[in-house]
């Protein structure tokens, strides 16, 4: 292993350093400046916007869409918008948010308070994953201070805006994590993704323009109004890599976006466990395609990700290495997708009970060679006809396995049994 | 004189064939006493045939009913109850009626028959005095026990 | 959709073909139009998208994925493909999907045969299956409640269902529970589903997922003859077919027409059917003879009935009288006012049976002022006394487009309504305080800025605000305690709102009685007068037709006094009725579903009739009862065919075409004014005389028609009354326990229903159960009716609602 020496981190740092739970801490180091700047009118919502969008911050929730263009679409003039941060972060083996919440409250809720005075909001929904028990407390304990500083509740920073923060638990379910399906079950309904347009945008929270954030987006935000989107820029721009599966040291990552999927590997987690050798890995949660040794050296960032068909999604590496069985590795995560299929469409709701019942036929030692044209078929059906992105997670892997890990099927297939 | 030779060798030429033949085998049967035998595929009289276990194929689905082209067939469907299940499921035949007069013994209700219920076996001594006795109602085509009509009672459809 | 014409239109290619459609159109409806088919499970057209079944996929230029074409919006340039092997492929894999996990049990299922799973699966599916594994297993049927059977297997989770209650009906009847392969739609606890309109779930499932419990195995489609006519029920006329199969109706559905229900039908109009098929029909004439009811022949009992309608009418016509009409079509009506008004000469003729004397329900022409239509526009609807669901469900239907659309919907009971949590405002008051409420919303308005009373405010503005306001008064307001004042004060708000006031009152063809001469002539009686006329022996013969007074009349000593007291009574009847079995002549009619002819509907709509079925033995229809007596009292009613009757209806009532709407009369601006609220009756003393008794309507009843339909009887439950829950602990009353309810002129026995639904301080008990009657309890003239309630036996296990 070579010698690596990690690049200072401008995010993570926040919740990595201890104390940063605490108001005073937080305020000493510098934070809430630039959430007071933006409510006493020191920088305009023009000009976050514009250091949003020259920061070429993208959101981290999955999709990366450019967060300044987003919340450029939030309508000025309406009467009522609301603020939504996506806490739901229940992309397996994604735990950048949690870190976050825990670590940092304050940061987040430095963000939440700038995008609810830039879009004009005075209620702004923080949307946390029912299994965040800690990270709950931990940030309502961090709103309690906030709000007797001040902070939050009725005119922030001495101002004459109100902006106020709600933490609402969900039911658990991932579908919430897709934000038309978190804004149903906000607003107490089944979490069903809703038909787009309209975009939460325009029609999102009670049918009102919406900004919808993903946790570590938001944190992003102080950062870059503090730094300048120049300086922040120079950092990679940073993004946060939840490293997990067969590496020495899994845990959060800050490392500049397009960082080699090796170095993430075997400089920053620590490489594999001594003796073993890679197999794959998963960008991108276990929603992107699996990259195999061949790509150990591809940037990971969006578009050369996307090029190769896969994604950076929630930046959440999982490393695969040559214990792993892929079959099972991949009827597990379809059986992941199958049990938290919401069952409005089609496609997933059949698509992933029918393709893990014939991945638990073939690891049962009961597959038939033609099984594997039938996955394909499976997989083919399911490809751009699901309402949304859930039920288009699946495909990809099952695809990518089938193609480069045909043999270990076809080894079940001939008569192995699980585990070899 | 030779007119009298012409017919009686005509006579014995006629005489001839006929003495031929009755050597040859017979080809007519002696019907009813002995009943000529039919093909295997034969289609005649339906059957209405059960599971072995004693319950009915028919699920009182009426595809043959609208498959029929002599219109023959009347189906009045009613469903099962834990205390009284006549077929496997939900539902079963309550009245089932085949008109024979009308009945053109195409086969068309074996084929479209689900279930395999319907069969047509092989007796063809259908007749009566009455028309309304023409009308064969389930009792009359039910078989009698599991397999009676032929039909094995162990086949799924 | 937009169809100003000014708007600009959007022009794109599907398959190959130009089609021009409105800006807003989608894709699906755009191919529609052109008349190019795209397959769905999950839309439905009167719902908005939902593209959650990802049948319609398209293909569209310039776009990678397959488009749903239900929610995809057409727009200008865009060039669709349907029949792209890309769209093949995917149709085929949605039609798999679909397929892998329903039974395939089509012989044994009711859908099988008008199952769009069926037709879509023969002409886009991939003919064959894949899938080896093991199905989706639920247990099945199961049953929710008396009409609906719910198969899960079958499910493909369309969600129209659900969305029905959530969108068109607005009562959340279904909803989905657990999520993905284990989703299924259920009702709360699988209890019995609790809707008005929950037949149209059957109707719009796409499979056989939900089918009705009366229904089940009784036909094919291809064994049914469908008939088109008009349900005669409520009075909304809404069109249906009537599947007939072996002479029998076996199922009723509802027939699209815009106009009136649209595509929808409520329950009773679904399941109310199976009365016509009674094997109870009366099949032959009856005539007492030494007082009992033996059967006789059409001519010896016709000669009878003319025999003695013609010594009365020679002794002076006033001694006849006609009651009745709700159950005869126009035609018979006519036809009837024409044998007691020009033959027989009696101006005594009406056909307000159930109205009590000094009531609003006789001060009024019945029936609604304006179109539904047009109320599917309103802004504000205002019901007093009416509940609407439980009347005229097809009536809600209009409301809840509009209340979804911003209307407000205010409501004034003693009951709290089904639909109340759809209203801006609800008042719920003692019966005997409507009046009063009522005039306080009128004075509040008409005071404009003073300010409204605590509690009206929200009414005030909303009607204040309103542009196209609609009140709608009910029966029991009409009827009810100072109905007239009720009446009084919906006419000012509906003055000083320049809105329209309906009066909802009549049921089955009232209007069309009241329309075709079925209403006291010059010098006739109304309705409560002729009984009264009765029992005082000024009657000769009281002649009944399409009405049972027994069951009807509000005061049943009334009604008994009345058959007391004359001296001849002829009943047409389908059923040995309450009224039948008094008669000295009963003449076996037609139910109105065995008819040819027209009826009028609460709009004053002329509506087609149609034979579904053939009466049972002997029977006929009254029009032919009525032509038969005339002939024998020397009039000949020469009406030949159906068309040449209507011809008559058209010349009798000028405007009268079919399908059209005729206005009814309008409400007098100056009505009787204000009539106090009377002072409470003389009742039993005890602990609880400050009860008062009030009637409901329900939907589903136990009459002598709903009664012998197994669905309707099963919905209506056992008779019971509704008792606030103060009023039931100060009294002792368990819920679901038997309970005494006595007036000083009689007693019922029934259960109790302990429920904050109605106001305290009174009783509620729904009419239509004929085993146990509000009406034995009271006596004319009423205003207020004390009630004393003594619980019997404490609830049985469970018992309670």
């Amino acid at each position: 292993m070579t010698t690596f020496a990690m690049p200072e981190s401008i995010v993570l740092r926040w919740a990595q350093t201890p104390g940063m739970t605490e108001l005073e801490p937080y305020r000493r180091a510098g934070g809430y400046e630039a959430a007071r700047r933006v409510a006493a009118g020191e920088l305009a919502p023009e000009a976050v916007i514009e250091a949003l969008v020259a920061s070429g911050l993208r959101g981290k929730g999955g999709a990366g869409f450019p967060t300044g263009q987003k919340w450029k679409f939030i309508p000025r003039q309406a009467p009522v918008t609301y603020v939504v941060v996506n806490g739901d972060e229940g992309e397996p083996c994604t735990f950048k948010d949690r870190t976050l919440l825990e670590g940092a409250p304050h940061l987040l809720i430095e963000g939440v308070l700038i995008a609810a005075l830039t879009v004009g909001a005075r209620k702004a929904y923080v949307y946390l994953r029912r299994e965040f028990y800690r990270a709950r407390r931990t940030l309502e304990a961090a709103l309690e201070q906030a709000r007797a500083a001040g902070l939050v509740g009725r005119g922030v920073f001495g101002s004459a805006r109100d902006v106020e923060i709600v933490v609402h638990s969900g039911a658990g379910a991932y579908i919430a994590g897709e934000e038309t399906a978190l804004l149903e079950s906000l607003e107490g309904r089944r979490a069903l993704p809703r038909l787009r347009p309209p975009f939460p945008a325009q029609a999102g929270l009670y049918q009102r323009p919406t900004l919808l954030n993903n946790v570590e987006t938001l944190c992003h935000v102080p950062v870059i109004l503090t730094l300048g989107p120049e300086r922040y820029k120079d950092y990679g721009p940073p993004a946060l890599f939840s490293v997990s599966g067969h590496v020495v040291r899994p845990g959060v990552y800050e490392a500049p976006l397009g960082v080699k999927l090796r170095s993430l590997i075997f400089d920053y987690a620590g490489g594999l466990r001594p003796g073993r050798r890679f197999k794959a890995a998963f960008p991108g949660g276990s929603s992107s395609m699996p990259l195999v040794a061949d790509h150990l050296d591809v940037p990971m960032d969006y578009d050369s990700l996307r090029v190769l068909g896969s994604m950076l999604g929630s930046a959440a590496v999982i490393v695969i290495d040559d214990s792993a069985d892929m079959v099972e590795i991949i009827a597990r995560t379809v059986e992941f997708y199958r049990e938290e299929s919401c069952g409005k469409c089609t496609p997933c709701r059949e698509g992933t009970i029918w393709a893990t019942q014939v991945l638990e036929r073939i690891l049962h030692g009961r597959g038939r060679p033609e099984d594997l044209a039938l996955l394909e078929g499976i997989a083919r059906g399911m490809t751009g006809t699901c309402f949304c992105p859930l039920g288009e997670s699946v495909p990809p892997s099952l695809v990518a396995s089938l193609r480069h890990f045909r043999d270990e099927y076809e080894r079940y297939i001939a008569g192995a049994t699980r585990g070899h | 004189m030779a007119a009298v030779f012409r017919q009686t060798v005509a006579m014995l030429r006629g005489l001839l064939i006929t003495g031929r033949y009755l050597f040859r085998r017979r080809v007519t049967a002696p019907y009813p006493d002995v009943k000529p035998p039919v093909a295997a595929r034969f289609k005649g009289r339906h059957w209405l045939t059960l599971y072995a276990d004693g319950l009915e194929r028919c699920v009182g689905c009426e595809l043959c009913v609208i498959v029929c082209p002599s219109q023959a067939i009347y189906v009045k469907a009613a469903e099962n109850t834990p205390e009284r299940q006549v077929s496997k499921g939900e539902r079963h035949a309550e009245e089932f009626q085949i008109n024979m007069l009308r009945c053109i013994f195409c086969g068309f209700c074996e084929e479209a028959c689900p279930t395999g219920a319907i069969v047509l076996g092989h007796d063809y001594e259908l007749a009566g005095y009455t028309r309304a006795s023409m009308i064969y109602t389930k009792g009359m085509l039910t078989e009698p026990y599991p397999g009676a009509s032929g039909r094995d009672p162990g086949r799924e459809v | 959709m937009a169809t100003d014409p000014a708007v600009r239109t959007v022009t794109l290619t599907i398959d190959g073909r130009a089609v021009t459609v409105p800006p807003g159109t989608t894709v699906y409806q755009a191919a529609r139009a052109a008349g190019i088919e795209i397959p769905i499970f999950c839309y439905h057209d009167r719902m908005p998208p939902l593209g959650a079944c990802r049948m319609c996929l398209v293909k569209v230029d310039r776009m990678g994925k397959l488009q749903t074409s239900c929610t995809l919006p057409a727009a200008d340039g865009m060039v669709v493909s349907t029949t792209d092997p890309e769209v093949v492929a995917g149709q085929e894999a949605i039609l798999e999907f679909l397929l892998i996990n329903h039974p395939l049990d089509c012989p044994i299922c009711d859908k099988g045969g008008e199952c769009p799973l069926q037709d879509q699966t023969f002409r886009w599916g991939p003919g064959r299956s894949r899938f080896v594994e093991a199905k989706r297993d639920f247990a099945k049927p199961v049953s929710l409640g008396p009409v609906l059977t719910l198969d899960r297997e079958r499910c493909i989770l369309c969600w129209r269902c659900v969305r029905f209650g959530e969108i068109i009906a607005g009562d959340d009847a279904l909803k989905g529970f657990e999520r993905g392969f284990t989703s299924e739609i259920n009702t709360p606890f699988t209890l019995p589903v609790e809707s008005k309109f929950i037949g149209n779930t059957i109707a719009i499932c796409p499979v056989g997922a939900l089918t009705s419990r009366t229904y089940r195995f009784r036909a094919r489609p291809w064994d049914n003859e469908p008939v088109p006519s008009t349900c005669t029920h409520c009075g909304l006329g809404c069109a249906v077919w009537f599947d007939v199969r072996g002479g029998e109706i076996v199922r009723t559905r509802a027939r699209e027409a815009p106009a009136v229900n649209d595509i929808w039908l409520c329950d009773l109009g679904f399941f109310g059917h199976d009365y016509v098929a009674s094997g109870e029909r009366l099949t032959a004439p009856l005539v007492r003879r030494d007082g009992r009811l033996t059967q006789a022949s059409w001519e010896e009992a016709l000669d009878l009935v003319a025999s003695r309608l013609r010594a009365a009418r020679d002794r002076a016509p006033g001694r006849v009288a006609f009651l009745g009409g709700r159950r005869l079509s126009n035609e018979d009506a006519l036809v009837a006012a024409r044998l007691f008004g020009e033959v027989i000469g009696t101006p005594h003729r009406d056909h307000r049976v159930d109205a009590p004397p000094g009531g609003a329900s006789l001060e009024v022409a019945w029936g609604l002022r304006a179109p539904l239509e047009e109320i599917a526009r309103g802004d504000v609807f205002l019901l007093v006394g009416c509940d609407v669901t439980e009347e005229y469900p097809i009536l809600w239907l209009r409301m809840k487009a509009a209340v979804d659309r911003g209307a407000a919907l205010l409501l004034l009971h003693a009951r709290r309504l089904e639909v109340r949590r759809h209203a801006r405002w609800e008042r719920l008051v003692r019966a005997d305080r409507l009046a009063a409420e009522t005039g306080a919303l009128a004075d509040a308005l008409e005071r404009g800025a003073a300010g409204p009373p605590p509690g009206l405010e929200a009414a005030v503005a909303a009607i204040a605000a309103g542009r196209r306001v609609h009140v709608v008064v009910g029966r029991f307001a009409l009827d009810g305690p100072g109905g007239s004042a009720v009446l009084a004060a919906a006419v000012r708000i509906a003055e000083h709102s320049g809105g329209v006031l309906h009066v909802a009152r009549g049921k089955g063809n009232d209007i069309g009685a009241q329309r075709f001469g079925l209403l006291p002539g010059a010098g006739g009686w109304p309705a409560p007068e002729i009984l009264r006329r009765a029992a005082a022996g000024d009657l000769d013969v009281l002649y009944v037709a399409g009405s049972d007074p027994a069951t009807a009349v509000t005061d049943r000593s009334a009604w008994d006094a009345a058959r007391r007291g004359v001296g001849f009574l002829v009943v047409h009847e389908a059923f040995l009725s309450a009224t039948a079995e008094a008669a000295d002549v009963v003449l076996p009619s037609l139910v109105l579903p065995e008819k040819d002819g027209t009826v009028t509907n609460l709009e004053g709509r002329t509506l087609p009739l149609r034979a579904a079925v053939r009466g049972p033995g002997a029977a006929r229809g009254d029009r032919e009862i009525f032509s038969l007596i005339a002939a024998r009292l020397g009039a000949l009613f020469t009406y030949g065919t159906g068309d040449e009757l209507f011809e008559a209806l058209r010349a009798a009532t000028p405007g009268v075409e079919a399908g059209a709407i005729l206005p009814v009369a309008p409400v007098p601006a100056r009505l009787a004014g204000d009539v106090p609220a009377g002072a409470v009756a003389a009742g039993a003393g005890g602990g609880s005389a400050e009860l008062i008794l009030a009637t409901i309507d329900h939907l589903f009843t136990q009459g002598a028609t709903t009664g012998r339909c197994r669905g309707i009887t099963a919905l209506a439950g056992a008779p019971h009354c509704l008792i606030h829950p103060d009023d039931a602990a100060r009294l002792g009353v368990e819920p679901g326990a038997l309970v005494e309810l006595a007036t000083g002129h009689g007693a019922v026995v029934l259960q109790a229903r302990v429920t904050d639904v109605t106001a305290p301080g009174q009783v509620l008990l729904p009419r239509g159960f004929d085993a146990v009657s509000a009406y034995a309890l009271v006596r004319w003239p009423h205003a207020v009716v004390a009630v004393t309630v003594r619980p019997l036996v404490a609830a049985a296990a469970g018992g309670a609602p």
